[in-house]
C-alpha cells in the first residue's frame, strides 16, 4: 500500500496484498487488561515488564457514529466517524468506510481496513478504518 | 475551610474583539469586578487567570495574568495562570476559593480571558483540537461538534429524545440571550431555523453549536468575616468541585461519569441537593450537552430532558431554569472565560439583579464546566454552588 501509516506501531502493515492488517494493543500480564493504543506501561500496576502485544480482533460492533460535514485540513467531507466496540473490551475511535449513511445501524457488525485516513503531502496518511461487514 | 463569599463581579459583553488584546479585555473584567465589589486592588492578596489558547491565537504564550491584573493595579502578590480546556476559568475560581477558604488569604481575585476569533477559521479549530490528545483522536477525523453528534445518535436511540427536542434547546437559549445584554447573540431562532441551518456532524446542524468569541470574566472573593465590609449582598460558595475522568473505555456515552461524581462531591460538601438548585449554568457548547449535564449532575432523571423541555420545565420561569444567560449557545463561548461568567450570572440572579431575565425567588445556583476530551471521556469537570 502506497502511504505513510497515520503512527507507528497502531497496527501491522500487511506484508502481502489482500492480507489482513490488525490493530495493536497490548496487554498487562500482571492485572489483565487491554490497552488500544498502546501505553508504555500498565497505568494500575506500574510494573516493569509487564506488558506484551496484542493484535487486536479486526471485527467488533458499531457503538455509534455521525457523518462529518465540516471539512478540517486534510479531510474531504463528508466523511463518516464512529465508535466500534472490539470483543477485548476495547472502544475504537475510527472513520467508517461506506457511501450508504443510511444503512448504518448502531450494534451492526464492522471489519477493519486499512486506507487513506487523510491527505499528506505527497503521499496519502494511511490509517485504519471499518466497514459493515457484508452479510 | 471557612465561609467563602463572592463580593464583585464582571465582565466584557462576549463577541468579536478586533485589535482588543486578551490583556485588554481582562483588564475590562478585573476593572468591572472590582468597582462590583467596591474594592480597591491594593486589597487583593492574591490572582488567578484561566485561559486556554492564548498562546496558539495571540502569542502571549505566557504571564497573561499579571499582564491583565497590573492595567487595574494588581501588583507585587501571588498570581497564578491556570489552562484547563474549557475549564479554565472555572479551575480558576476554585483555586481563589480554595486560596480564602484554608484562610491562607482574605481576598482574591479570579479572571477567565479568551480571544478566539481569527481571520482564519482553521487557527481557532486546530487551536481548540488541542483539547484532545492531538497524537490520536484529531489525526483520524474526529472533531468536537462528531464527538457530541455521535453522543446526540446513541442518547436518541437508549432514551428516544428526538432532533425536535434537541433543537427547542436551541431556541430557549437563544430566546434567553435576547434578554441578555452581555451576550454575544441577542437574537431569536425559531425551530425551523435551526432544522435548516448548514449541518455540521449529523444529527447536528450550525444552531445546536455554540460559536467562537472572545470575552473575559472576573470574580471577587472574600472571607465571610470580611465580606460585609464591602456588600450587603455577598454570595456564599457553598462547593467547589474539580475532577477529571476515568477513561474507561466503554463508557455509555448519554451520560458522564465524571459530572455525576462531581456533582454528588459538591451536594455533599454543601448539604445542599440538585431539587434545591434554582437556577443552572451549564456547559451546553452543543444541545445535547446541555441534555448530559443536567441528567449526569442530578438535576434531571436520566432520558428525561427532552421532555422537561418539551415541557418548558427547563425556561426561566420553569422549575428548572437551564442557562437563562443564554448559555455557550447565545452568550456565546470565550472558553477560559466561560466559567467565571458562569459564575457572574448566578451572582446576578441571587443578588435580584438579572434584569430581564432574572429568575424569580433565586436562593441556590449551579455552574458547570466541563473541558476536554481524551479517549472519548472528558479530562476535566467542575462544579460549583452558589447560596445567598
Amino acid at each position: 500500500m502506497d502511504g505513510i501509516p497515520f503512527k507507528e506501531g497502531f497496527f501491522t502493515w500487511p506484508e502481502a496484498p489482500g492480507e489482513q492488517a490488525f490493530l495493536l494493543g497490548n496487554k498487562c500480564k500482571s492485572c489483565g487488561k487491554i490497552y488500544f493504543p498502546k501505553v508504555a506501561l500498565c497505568p494500575g500496576c506500574l510494573k516493569d515488564d509487564s506488558l506484551e502485544e496484542l493484535k487486536l480482533s479486526p471485527r467488533g460492533k458499531l457503538y455509534t457514529y455521525t457523518v462529518v460535514r465540516v471539512p478540517s485540513p486534510g479531510f474531504k467531507v463528508p466523511y463518516v466517524f464512529g465508535y466500534i466496540d472490539l470483543p477485548e473490551g476495547v472502544r475504537v475511535c475510527s472513520q467508517i468506510s461506506t457511501a450508504e449513511y443510511d444503512q448504518l445501524k448502531l450494534g451492526m457488525e464492522m471489519e477493519m481496513v486499512l486506507g487513506q485516513v487523510r491527505e499528506g503531502g505527497a503521499k496519502p496518511i494511511i490509517g485504519y478504518l471499518f466497514r459493515p461487514v457484508k452479510t | 475551610m471557612r465561609e467563602v463569599a463572592v463580593i464583585g463581579v464582571g465582565m466584557t459583553k462576549f463577541g468579536k474583539y478586533i485589535g482588543t488584546s486578551a490583556k485588554d479585555l481582562g483588564r475590562i473584567a478585573c476593572l468591572a469586578a472590582l468597582k462590583d465589589a467596591n474594592i480597591s486592588p491594593q486589597k487583593i492578596q492574591v490572582g488567578y487567570c484561566g485561559n486556554a489558547v492564548a498562546g496558539v491565537m495571540t502569542g502571549q504564550t505566557m504571564v497573561l495574568g499579571q499582564l491583565a491584573m497590573k492595567e487595574v493595579g494588581i501588583i507585587g502578590i501571588p498570581i497564578t495562570n491556570i489552562e484547563n480546556a474549557c475549564s479554565s476559568g472555572s479551575t480558576a475560581f476554585r483555586e481563589g476559593w480554595m486560596a480564602v477558604a484554608s484562610g491562607m488569604y482574605d481576598i482574591a481575585l479570579v479572571l477567565g480571558v479568551e480571544k478566539l476569533y481569527a481571520s482564519d477559521t482553521g487557527k481557532t479549530v486546530q487551536a481548540l483540537a488541542g483539547a484532545s490528545d492531538i497524537e490520536i483522536e484529531g489525526g483520524l477525523g474526529l472533531i468536537m461538534p462528531g464527538v457530541w453528534a455521535m453522543r446526540a445518535i446513541k442518547h436518541m436511540e437508549k432514551y428516544g429524545t428526538t432532533i425536535d427536542q434537541l433543537a427547542k434547546i436551541s431556541v430557549k437559549n437563544h430566546d434567553n440571550g435576547c434578554l441578555n445584554p452581555n451576550s454575544q447573540y441577542q437574537k431569536p431562532c425559531t425551530l425551523e431555523e435551526v432544522h435548516k441551518s448548514r449541518m455540521i456532524a449529523d444529527p447536528l446542524t450550525v444552531l445546536h453549536c455554540s460559536p467562537i468569541g472572545d470575552g473575559a470574566a472576573a470574580a471577587v472573593l472574600c472571607s465571610k468575616e470580611k465580606a460585609y465590609q464591602y456588600t450587603t449582598k455577598p454570595i456564599f460558595v457553598a462547593a467547589s468541585v474539580l475532577t477529571t475522568g476515568t477513561y474507561d473505555m466503554l463508557r455509555d456515552l448519554t451520560t458522564n461519569e465524571l459530572e455525576t461524581r462531581a456533582g454528588k462531591e459538591a451536594y455533599e460538601f454543601s448539604g445542599i441537593g440538585p431539587e434545591d438548585v434554582s437556577l443552572a449554568e451549564v456547559h451546553d457548547c452543543f444541545t445535547i450537552a446541555e441534555v448530559l449535564r443536567c441528567e449526569s449532575l442530578g438535576l434531571c432523571p436520566k432520558g428525561e430532558y427532552g421532555r422537561w423541555v418539551d415541557q418548558g420545565l427547563t425556561e426561566i420561569d420553569g422549575k428548572l431554569p437551564v442557562n437563562p444567560s443564554g448559555g455557550l449557545l447565545a452568550k456565546g463561548h470565550p472558553v477560559g472565560a466561560t466559567g467565571v461568567a458562569q459564575v457572574a450570572e448566578v451572582v446576578w440572579h441571587l443578588r435580584g439583579e438579572a434584569g430581564k431575565r432574572q429568575v424569580k425567588n433565586a436562593k441556590v445556583g449551579l455552574t458547570h464546566c466541563s473541558g476536554g476530551a481524551i479517549l472519548g471521556d472528558t479530562a476535566a469537570c467542575t462544579v460549583t454552588l452558589l447560596k445567598k
